[in-house]
């Protein structure tokens, strides 16, 4: 049940920072069996930490200086744009798990520096590399699940409203 | 005359694609970086127009920051529009009792910012 709650969790992962990028125009792609990352210098780590009722967790969004550069127009530095990465990612997150009846609390986002930031690829934590024309973007998750974790049987929830949405009152 | 903005966010990279979307038109927008800079800066600018409000942020969240401005005495209305990544009904609910006017869920579209904030601040 956990290994299977934790791959559901990693696909929500991945197939959410696709929609992320790809909502900032960046066109980012599953990394091929063959592409090497041995060469990929993650710059910086977006960091969010979260829990749930019998769930601890951390998201980290690593990248390399050019999908920061394509998708940030503003003056503000890489430390600032992979917090917000990593902190809409998060939300992206909390949204899909939300109809699985599980509610995610969130930390604030903090970014980290590094060379050669990497996960371990051969166990869990299990990390998605994404290429770009330009660069690269990992994510992983790396979550302590108790064993009582579950996702609700009755999903009845509402569906959240949608990234870039608006609502006026 | 400029109308005047406030956004309210912990990433400077968000208040600046704000100021960015709505500061070439016809709004001079002002930056506060958590809640508690928020509510200082609503009380001190009694001429404000309209308040973009992230919802988690570190000292005060937005929820928080908007029940207390909601509370407080004013002039003139002082129209509150959420920016932020949650889609909880729940916590749409709360803010629209709190009187918030709108809520966008990140990211935002620069030209559905400028035609929310255009609506809510024209008299």
């Amino acid at each position: 049940m956990i290994s299977e709650a934790s791959k559901i969790f990693d696909q929500e992962v991945a197939a959410n920072c696709l929609k992320l990028f790809a909502d900032y125009q960046l066109d980012i792609r599953v990394r091929q069996a063959g592409d090497s990352i041995a060469a990929e210098r993650f710059l910086l780590c977006g960091i969010v930490g979260f829990t749930a009722k019998n769930l601890r967790g951390v998201l980290v969004l690593a990248a390399t200086k050019e999908p920061l550069e394509l998708t940030n127009h503003t003056s503000t530095t890489h430390r600032d744009w992979v917090c917000e990465l990593a902190n809409q990612l998060l939300g992206r997150l909390k949204n899909r798990m939300l109809l699985r009846g599980v509610e995610l609390y969130a930390s604030t986002p903090v970014a980290l520096r590094g060379e050669h930031l990497l996960p371990i690829l051969q166990q869990n934590p299990v990390a998605e590399i994404f290429t770009a024309d330009r660069g690269a973007v990992c994510v992983w998750l790396d979550c302590e699940f108790d064993d009582a974790f579950a996702f609700s049987e009755t999903t009845n929830t509402i569906a959240p409203v949608a990234e870039g949405a608006m609502l006026l009152f | 005359m400029m109308k005047k903005v406030l956004i309210v966010d912990d990433s400077a990279t968000v208040r600046e694609q704000v100021r960015n979307a709505l500061g070439t038109t016809e709004f001079d927008v002002f930056e506060a970086s958590d809640g508690v800079e928020g509510v200082e800066s609503i009380a001190r600018m009694s001429d404000l127009s309209a308040v973009i409000c992230d919802v988690n942020m570190p000292r005060m969240d937005g929820l928080e920051m908007l029940e207390t401005v909601m509370k407080a005495p004013r002039s003139a209305p002082l129209p509150i529009v959420m920016l932020t990544t949650e889609g909880q009904h729940e916590m749409i609910r709360r803010a629209k009792l709190a009187g918030a006017k709108g809520w966008i869920v990140k990211p935002f579209k620069p030209e559905m910012l400028i035609a929310a904030i255009r609506k809510l601040t024209s008299a």
